[in-house]
């Protein structure tokens, strides 16, 4: 029954998918009003299609029906609730399932938003984003069908990856980056309808904007919601590994990054627009190249999925999108031609090509150490390995120049720079830079790497200040009174909200980039066998073993060894880490235990234990400013909700 | 681009100690864990990478050399153990492409820079003093 | 943008697609051996008895040399045709199995209730399968008399394997 519903909605969405596609683009080729209202009639179809054959599947997963292959894949009578809706994106075909859905919404959102508006491009951008859609549903009908039935049905499932079921932060990290990911797919189809329309107004750029900052921020949170997730679960006291995958969700959020700049030199000064749109372009073919190594199982790494063959109909897709872009980017982007011009060496607009220059290094960078094995390996027949120490290595210098770029650019004004105002502007922070750089020396820190990015990092935060305050306190008089002087920083506040929202998610960067620099240099690490009443001392913590517990739940098996924390002669209470067996694999999956100290993290992993109890080999790390990763998710949100705010409805297009 | 040396120069020079128990963790972190997924023996909870963790340990403490440990693993494992790949022959390129997109790229960005077209006569489009207001607003930041 | 710049674009891109195609191919899991051709690492291993042996001490004679562990699904698979070819080469060529990361309790109860037709043998600290390269299980290596590694076989063996790998090594065939 459930497969049969599956298969329908699925079917039904293809079909809406392609039907959309195809007429979209005659509708936007002819402008014919009546072809747009039917691309949107085919849009809303795919989306509830899309979106129900989610339901489906959920549903076939909390009954536990196994006569539903997916369901008999992932699923099992002893998970708990949670775990198997979480199993919906846990394997391959539920996964893309999970994204067509998303699409399905996102599509459905975006049509609704700008219903009766921007009615000259609309028709384009639908049949772009529909075909992308028609793709990811040709994968669900064909080659990667989830509801495909099965007979005889299974009593019983092997219930999802281990890993999966480890953190409640697994529902929320893989949405959040499948948003993300799948959300950029509408910028993508925004830009690719400036160029085929041949032109690109103004009131086109805010949904432009608006729609990349959405997925630019979910992207964002995956990430970081991947990196604690993997601090909190994996239990080697990192967060970033280098692995192919992680990789792949840090190409897109480069390039949008360095898009979401060159669109204010695109706005102020009315050049780059082939370069802009170039970028949400880049951007989006590099999530079809993440979601394609994640699961065409040419690269072995954490996330992949099992093998399977959809990797050469994806490979195919990536070809067609690519010639597609170029093509048209080629054959139709001199209709969009630059108005305006460039402003002098010295200039805002060169530390914005400056970022985009440094954001594209780093893409390519990343880009480059990923497939560089498969590169030996097909002209050399050479098996090399690619990891953290070259990525750090390349990372550093890059990270640092664009704090430097975020701290310098604010300060330069649009055009041509007057060095001694340039001067003046820059007092302050490099104050601040130097009081920092005393002060780590006189704390007695030697490491150059880490010196440079704290005083860096503090030269972009006082900007990053500054530029707030200016904004907010912009013509405000005490001499008016209390009341017309808030009212006017309220003013302010609105009307200058995208240039703070920049700088508060500039600060959280800086917070990120701190923890990163303080975290990777200065954590201490400490590994040993452990009787009971034996301790382990790292720096001025302790922790000293007291017993070991061992749990039964329903799904799995866990042994935890009790630590007493204590700090100095002040206890601090006990850590806990555990391991978890689970029936379907044999390597146990840890479960560290972390207490944040004032700014640091005292990490334990249990590595193994005696069963008697009587000894357990802890690993433990002291991890200073880790915490600031997560704290940094505030800043981040919050500054790009700001920026991303709609003041009022937007414009009528502007009719040439 | 001026930038870009003192920032390289900077990340050379970090120093390194020649405590065993760190030069273990050191090079612990550029092996990589054969049984795993890309990860360094060092970081790796699989008994597999704390057997070869032990042995980097016992090596480092009878005083072997950072380089005589590796070329240990690499007689074993061949060159796909190093996680750092060595700077020699073809893989070079993942130093040199990178900085030569960056000078290359600052380079052309100084020539569009430099270049001093004469802006070209247009036509204000005729449109509504408000609206554009209201644009602006909109959208400058 | 013009038709240059598309060329240009296309020419650095389209190779990546060749490259991401061309490694369909590749198995991202394996590990290369480098030990082919090359000495046997001694080992010093110790018997399931507990008694101190070392693979040095075997030479003379050819060795199929199988790390082996009872979680492992393929070892298990590959147990019984192992047992066959060990009795069959009988004492032209010696097999020995090394217990991989695993109790040696529980590799005991497994040979007790499957058979144990050759030299079972334990590696402390998994050094003799650091010294091998080991990678996963099963791994089967072929040494020669000389104590010269011959070939690596990663995954199971099959009885056409051993019979193409042992014949060179002077061993003959089987019975």
């Amino acid at each position: 029954m459930n497969s049969i519903l599956g298969h329908l909605l699925v079917h039904l969405g293809l079909g809406a998918a392609g039907f959309g596609l195809v007429l979209g683009l005659i509708a936007g080729f002819r402008q014919s009003p009546r072809g747009l209202r039917w691309t949107e009639i085919a849009a809303y179809v795919f989306s509830a299609a899309l979106i129900l054959a989610n339901l489906v599947m959920i549903w076939a997963l909390l009954s536990h029906d196994f006569s539903v292959s997916y369901v008999a894949k992932v699923g099992s009578r002893s998970s708990p609730t949670w775990v198997t809706v979480v199993s919906l994106w846990s394997s391959l075909e539920g996964s893309l399932l999970f994204w067509a859905g998303v699409l399905g919404a996102f599509i459905a959102l975006f049509t609704i938003s700008s219903r009766g508006r921007f009615r000259d491009y609309m028709a384009f951008a639908l049949a772009i984003s529909l075909g992308v859609a028609a793709f990811f549903t040709l994968l669900l009908a064909g080659p990667a069908d989830p509801f495909a039935p099965i007979s005889p049905v299974p009593a019983d499932g092997p219930g999802p990856n281990p890993l999966l079921q480890n953190h409640l932060l697994m529902v929320l990290h893989p949405p959040a980056l499948y948003l993300g990911y799948v959300g950029l797919t509408i910028p993508y189809a925004i830009a690719m309808a400036a160029v085929l329309r041949g032109k690109l107004g103004e009131g086109w750029l805010v949904p432009l904007r608006t729609w990349t900052l959405g997925p630019w921020i979910l992207l964002t949170v995956g990430i970081i919601l991947g990196g604690w997730w993997a601090y909190e679960v994996l239990g080697w006291g990192g967060y970033w590994a280098w692995d192919p995958v992680e990789n792949a969700s840090l190409l897109p959020w480069l390039a949008a990054t360095g898009y979401l700049h060159s669109a204010i030199v695109h706005e102020r000064r009315r050049v780059l627009k082939v370069w802009t749109l170039s970028l949400v372009v880049v951007a989006f073919l590099l999530t079809l190249l993440g979601t394609f190594m994640t699961r065409s199982g040419i690269f072995n790494s954490v996330h992949a999925f099992a093998q399977s063959d959809i990797g050469p109909v994806f490979l195919a897709f990536i070809a067609v999108a690519l010639l597609f872009s170029l093509g048209a980017l080629a054959g139709r982007g001199h209709l969009l031609e630059s108005e305006g011009r460039l402003g002098g060496v010295l200039s805002r607009e060169t530390s914005f090509l400056l970022n985009n220059l440094v954001l594209l290094v780093f893409t390519f960078t990343v880009l480059l150490g990923t497939i560089y094995p498969l590169l030996t390996e097909a002209l050399q027949g050479r098996k090399v390995s690619v990891g953290e120490p070259y990525f750090n290595q390349m990372a550093a210098p890059l990270g640092l120049m664009l704090v430097f770029l975020m701290g310098v650019g604010p300060a330069l004004p649009w055009g041509r720079a007057d060095l001694r105002r340039l001067a003046g502007g820059l007092g302050p922070p490099v104050a601040g830079a130097l009081v920092t750089l005393i002060a780590t020396l006189a704390l007695g820190l030697r490491e150059p790497l880490p010196l440079a990015t704290f005083a860096l990092s503090v030269f972009a935060t006082v900007v990053a200040l500054r530029e707030i305050g200016a904004t907010i306190l912009a013509h405000c008089q005490t001499s008016a009174g209390a009341a017309a002087v808030l009212q006017r920083m309220a003013h302010n506040l609105v009307a200058g909200r995208r240039r703070i929202g920049g700088h508060v998610v500039h600060l959280g960067v800086v917070m990120i980039v701190v923890a990163i620099a303080a975290s990777s240099s200065y954590k201490q690490v400490g590994e040993s066998a452990l009787g009971i009443g034996q301790s382990l001392t790292l720096g001025d913590f302790r922790l000293t073993y007291l017993r070991t517990e061992g749990r039964e739940d329903p799904h799995r098996f866990s042994v935890a060894a009790h630590l007493a924390l204590s700090r100095g002669e002040t206890p601090l209470g006990e850590l806990a880490p555990r391991l978890n067996f689970y029936a379907t694999q044999r390597e146990p999956v840890g479960a560290p235990a972390v207490r944040a100290v004032r700014g640091r993290d005292v990490y334990a992993s249990l590595l193994s234990f005696e069963n008697d109890g009587s000894q357990v080999v802890i690993k433990a790390f002291v991890n200073p400013l880790v915490s600031w990763l997560w704290w940094s998710l505030p800043l981040l949100c919050g500054g790009t909700l700001l920026a991303a705010w709609p003041r009022r409805r937007a414009l009528p297009e502007v009719k040439r | 681009m001026s930038l870009t040396l003192p920032l390289v120069a900077l990340c050379l020079a970090q120093g390194e100690s020649q405590d065993p128990a760190l030069v273990a963790e050191r090079i612990g972190s550029t092996l990589r864990c054969p049984v795993c997924q890309g990860m360094p023996i060092a970081e790796s909870p699989s008994q597999m990478a704390q057997d070869m963790m032990k042995r980097v340990r016992e090596m480092a403490a009878e005083g072997k050399s950072e380089a005589e440990i590796v070329d240990y693993f690499v007689g074993r494992y061949g060159e796909w153990v190093q996680l750092d790949p060595p700077k020699q022959g073809m893989n070079l390129l993942l130093w040199i492409l990178p900085a030569g997109a960056l000078l290359a790229g600052g380079a052309a960005l100084l020539l569009l820079l430099r270049r001093r077209r004469p802006v070209p006569p247009v036509a204000p489009p005729k449109v509504d003093a408000e609206l554009v207001a209201r644009i602006r607003d909109e959208v400058e930041p | 943008m013009k038709w240059r710049n598309v060329a240009i674009v296309a020419a650095i891109i389209l190779p990546l697609l060749v490259l991401l195609a061309v490694s369909f191919r590749f198995d991202p899991r394996a590990v290369p051996s480098v030990l082919a051709g090359r000495p046997a690492p001694a080992c010093d291993l110790r018997t399931l008895e507990g008694e101190a042996t070392s693979l040095a001490a075997l030479r003379g004679k050819p060795v199929v040399l199988n790390f082996w562990s009872t979680w492992c699904v393929p070892c298990v698979a590959e147990h019984a045709l192992l047992q066959q070819a060990a009795r069959s080469w009988g004492s032209r060529v010696q097999f020995v199995g090394v217990v991989y990361q695993d109790e040696p309790e529980a590799a005991r109860t497994y040979l007790a209730r499957h058979g144990s037709a050759y030299l079972q043998v334990l590696d402390d600290g998994s050094r003799c399968a650091i010294d091998f390269g080991v990678a996963g299980v099963p791994e089967t290596f072929f040494i020669d008399a000389a104590g010269v590694v011959t070939h690596k076989q990663v995954g199971p063996v099959d009885a056409g394997l051993l019979r193409r790998h042992l014949a060179p090594l002077g061993a003959g065939g089987p019975p």
